[in-house]
């Protein structure tokens, strides 16, 4: 099956990680749902109301103009995740760290700029980290998620990071080389 | 500029695309295979190491078996970093994330259920290897089976195993379904570009001095065009172009 291509300029970009930011925090938000009916013992109603608000989050950024925002705005959108699914493992239980799968390989995606990954890893990081302090009967479990979570998310949006920096590489290559032939025809039909 | 430059611009371009854009689908696929059997080769090494710290967590402590498996899997990682993937069937990358799979579920069952979450390099990694979307489908149904596996074998924890299960699965899901979306929007992207490039090329070497004007080489014996229904394609988007 062959893809639709879209344009590639950077209004576009905005628009498709913010749209790909709503379906995410929705689908995220809903995936919860039957887990969160398996707990034991039944986790507090606040669990579905995060997931009410995760869902509304996933709305705003589908109907979000992020053609007409600066990118820096894309930076809410795994913020408000991170601080989501902080709010899950102290309200649900802690296996909801997994969710951050979602934000790491959405923050691999949209911001090109290594720093700007990173800076979101240790955020997450420190979510993992730190659920000890508010998960404090579970302190040796929590550490133990974070210590496989945090490198298995580390290593994951590494390599997305990676792999999408060579594709944009490529393809950024193969337009400036379409370019310079058109270019050189253009020169060539004029001198005829 | 005159007519010996551009010549010489296009020589240059025609160069670069020889070895960048315009280079055989055989000679990609070999490189691609090399470096995605590379890449799982790293993953399973680093994987390994990074998991280390977190056995010593474990409560009881973590069993003799962990650190076998453990040195299994850098052991599997070394040889996929070193095997001639350019010279075999790509066929055989299926190895590495169905041995990946099979991997993480002995941790699972014999160490602890806490690992489940390096299913997670297993999905990532076929999600961007595999150009066939069933290849995808079929290795993260691997995983999926795997990760309900523990109700067979240990019924205690059924419940348990069915709850992780459910947030699980959609992850995955949606992780492999964003990642093979997102590659193949910018592998959709490349070859346009790629295609728009060659057929610059093929009009400017029309438009060449006469005394230039053999047909456009790539590298030796190869004409820029690959395939006849690439330069039938070109020609469309010409006829095209000027109907335009």
């Amino acid at each position: 099956m062959t893809p639709a291509v879209e344009p590639a300029d950077p209004s576009w970009r905005s628009r498709r990680y913010g749209r790909l930011a709503g379906a995410l925090f929705i689908v995220g938000a809903v995936a919860t749902v039957p887990s969160s009916l398996l707990l034991e013992p039944e986790p507090p109603d606040a669990m579905f109301v995060l997931a009410g608000v995760a869902v509304a989050c996933g709305v705003v950024c589908l109907l979000v103009p992020w053609e007409r925002l600066s990118t820096a705005w894309l930076h809410v959108v795994p913020l408000a995740a991170t601080v989501l699914v902080a709010a899950a493992m102290e309200i649900g239980h802690l296996s909801y760290g997994f969710l951050l799968v979602f934000v790491a390989v959405f923050a691999a995606y949209a911001f090109p700029d290594t720093r700007h990954l990173v800076a979101h890893l240790a955020l997450m990081s420190a979510t993992l980290l730190l659920a000890p302090l508010y998960e404090s009967e579970l302190a040796r479990e929590a550490v133990r998620n974070a210590l496989i979570a945090v490198p298995t998310l580390a290593l994951t949006a590494g390599t997305v990071h990676y792999i999408n920096g060579q594709l944009e590489r490529r393809e950024r290559h193969a337009r400036a080389l379409a370019t310079e032939a058109i270019e050189i025809s253009t020169r060539l039909r004029r001198d005829q | 500029m005159n007519r010996v430059g551009d010549t010489e611009d296009l020589r240059r371009v025609e160069s670069t695309a020889a070895s960048e854009v315009g280079h055989g689908p055989r000679l990609a696929a070999a490189a691609a295979a090399r470096r995605h059997g590379m890449l799982a080769g790293v993953l399973f090494v680093a994987a390994s190491i990074t998991s280390l710290p977190s056995t010593f967590l474990l409560d009881p402590g973590a069993p003799a078996i962990t650190y076998v498996l453990i040195a299994m899997s850098v052991v599997i990682g070394i040889v996929c970093i070193r095997a001639p993937w350019d010279r075999i069937s790509p066929i055989w990358l299926n190895l590495p994330p169905l041995l990946g799979t099979i991997h993480i579920s002995l941790v699972v069952a014999m160490v602890d259920r806490l690992y489940t979450f390096q299913y997670l390099f297993v999905v990532i990694y076929v999600a961007y290897v595999f150009r066939d979307r069933l290849t995808v489908a079929a290795h993260v149904t691997a995983v999926y089976v795997a990760m309900l596996a523990p109700v067979v074998y240990d019924p205690e924890m059924a419940r348990e195993a069915v709850r992780e299960a459910a947030l699980w699965i959609p992850t995955l899901g949606i992780a492999a379904a964003a990642i093979v979306y997102l590659r193949e929007q910018l592998e959709a992207r490349e070859r346009t570009s790629q295609r728009f490039a060659r057929e610059a090329l093929a009009i400017a070497s029309r438009l060449r001095a006469p005394e230039a004007d053999a047909p456009l080489q790539t590298a030796p014996g190869r004409s820029f065009h690959h395939h006849p229904s690439e330069r039938a394609e070109g020609d469309a988007g010409r006829a095209q172009q000027q109907r335009v």
